[in-house]
């Protein structure tokens, strides 16, 4: 046919480009000039990060890899992994349980505690790393959120305190500022609670960060926020279920559906899941609403897990990477109502962080 | 009887599909809600060839839809056969020479098919080296020798 003889129309080839995968993606540089440009055009990557679909990224010892979900809604949803390039990484040796990895939107916070508490912002597919420079601080970084000056412009920050003086009586808490390298304190003359909370395990969605607390008073669990616009604190919600007494269930928070909150809660006794979800968080009230139980067979504790745990619902299915309670193999595990899957990622890896992250290419600002 | 829609092919070939079939398409499903199709609907852009295949891939999920909701009731056992079936019968679908390929391509995208257009898209980029790729989208290299080996080597990895 006649078309095969002429070029595609422009269009058509950054709609093709834009539902590749990154690696392949990266190879097809080479091309032509033009589609080597394309990773530097705002709106091809923009469609390329809305066509992605959330995935795991898991480092380990010797091999580092990106996972994707392959026909999640299909009767027989499965993975695939790719090996990812450390090539950008300060360095290799990364101590995994001092490690941890975060998205928020289109960007990742990597931080090590271990060393010199290196943490950058990262993109493994453009070789990216860019380190956070503390000038010498012990500055440990809770998470990454971003206040939105424009409709095309977010200045990104990062939450965190500084390494508590024997001295002090509180923790000194600050906002660092990505692009301009400055640190600004917050003060919070009662901020007590502030270490003792999940500081560490924050959950970033639209740009602000949250993660769970405890009222003293009622011994009940709620969801603390950051909004970095503002700069300030404050309650966001109750939880709809709480932990046993002895305080051993396992609560999980994750973004679900780019705008709402998943809660994973495992029973301790029964390992049993429950699964409940928010409405969106523009809407005044937050309403939780219970979407799945799920079966237990050959599903791991979660609560044992040294090596973390991370998950994310796409439609009604439930996907974890953790380690298998036996072997300590790290495994995906994929969860519906009728069907509990379990993938191993490597059998020969035994440390690792892991976390759950959509692939984008936007560089790192 | 279900609502019948005509195509015309570039060659002037007419093709009689149910209307679910059609709805398939999503250019065509605005033209039918939009009630222009009466008469039929000139496909000035897609060959016989091409369009005898894409009223295949359409039938085959319009059917293959409504057996999945037909068991949605009862938990069948053969419920993960019959999605493996679907993938497979995908896989062969797309085992065509490239011309005919691209046409899909580009019919998938000018009737709005997305399950195809995504099909075709990533079949079309599988395992192809950086020369087949050129030749394919008809690509002249701009590239200096020196400049590809930079572009190259600054993304190693992914070459490995």
């Amino acid at each position: 046919m006649t078309q095969t003889l002429k070029q595609l129309p422009w269009e058509l080839e950054e709609n093709i480009l834009s539902r590749l995968p990154p690696p392949s993606l990266v190879r097809l540089r080479t091309v032509c000039q033009r589609w080597n440009a394309l990773f530097n055009d705002k709106s091809f990557v923009n469609d390329h990060f809305s066509r992605s679909r959330p995935g795991f990224l898991f480092l380990g010892s010797p091999k580092n890899y990106s996972i994707d979900i392959i026909n999640p809604n299909s009767n027989d949803p499965t993975t695939q992994s790719c090996e990812l390039p450390l090539s950008a990484m300060p360095y290799q040796d990364l101590h995994y349980r001092c490690t941890t990895i975060k998205a928020c939107d289109e960007l990742l916070l990597f931080n090590n505690r271990y060393l010199n508490g290196l943490s950058g912002l990262w993109n493994p597919w453009l070789s990216q790393f860019k380190v956070i420079k503390k000038d010498g601080a012990q500055f440990n970084c809770c998470g990454l959120g971003y206040e939105i000056i424009d409709r095309t412009n977010k200045v990104y920050k990062i939450l965190g305190y500084f390494d508590p003086d024997p001295e002090e009586e509180y923790t000194r808490v600050a906002v660092y500022e990505c692009a301009s390298h400055v640190f600004k304190h917050i003060d919070l003359p009662e901020n007590k609670w502030f270490m003792s909370e999940g500081v560490r395990d924050t959950v970033s969605l639209k740009g602000n960060l949250y993660w769970f607390s405890l009222y003293a008073e009622t011994d009940e669990y709620f969801i603390r926020s950051f909004d970095f616009s503002v700069a300030t604190f404050k309650p966001f919600c109750l939880l709809p279920c709480q932990k046993d007494d002895d305080n051993r269930d396992e609560l999980l928070l994750q973004v679900f559906k780019e705008d709402r909150f998943s809660l994973l809660k495992q029973n301790y006794l029964t390992r049993k899941i429950e699964i409940w979800v928010t409405n969106t968080i523009y809407k005044e009230e937050v309403v939780w609403t219970k979407m799945m139980n799920l079966p237990t067979t050959n599903f791991p504790r979660l609560f044992e897990q040294f090596y973390g745990k991370s998950y994310f619902i796409y439609d009604k299915t439930l996907f974890v990477c953790c380690c298998e309670n036996s072997t300590s193999v790290p495994c995906i595990y994929i969860v519906r109502e009728d069907l509990c899957k379990q993938i191993h990622i490597d059998s020969g890896i035994f440390q690792c962080c892991h976390c759950v992250y959509t692939p984008s290419l936007f560089p790192v600002p | 009887m279900s609502k019948k829609i005509i195509f015309e092919s570039s060659e002037g070939e007419s093709f009689e599909v149910d209307e679910a079939v059609a709805l398939e398409c999503q250019t065509i499903k605005n033209m039918i809600e939009d009630d222009c199709t009466d008469g039929g609907i000139p496909l000035a852009n897609v060959n016989s060839a091409t369009l005898t295949k894409v009223i295949d891939y359409c039938k085959k999920h319009v059917e293959a839809a409504a057996a999945a909701e037909a068991n949605a009731g009862d938990k069948d056992i053969y419920g993960a056969n019959k999605d493996i079936e679907l993938k497979t019968w995908d896989e062969e679908f797309v085992k065509v020479d490239q011309p005919l390929l691209f046409d899909l391509m580009l019919a998938a995208n000018f009737l709005i098919i997305p399950g195809l257009l995504d099909l075709t898209c990533k079949t079309m980029m599988r395992g192809k080296t950086v020369l087949q790729i050129r030749e394919i989208f008809h690509i002249k290299k701009d590239y200096t020798d020196a400049e590809e080996a930079e572009v190259r080597k600054e993304n190693a990895w992914a070459f490995e």
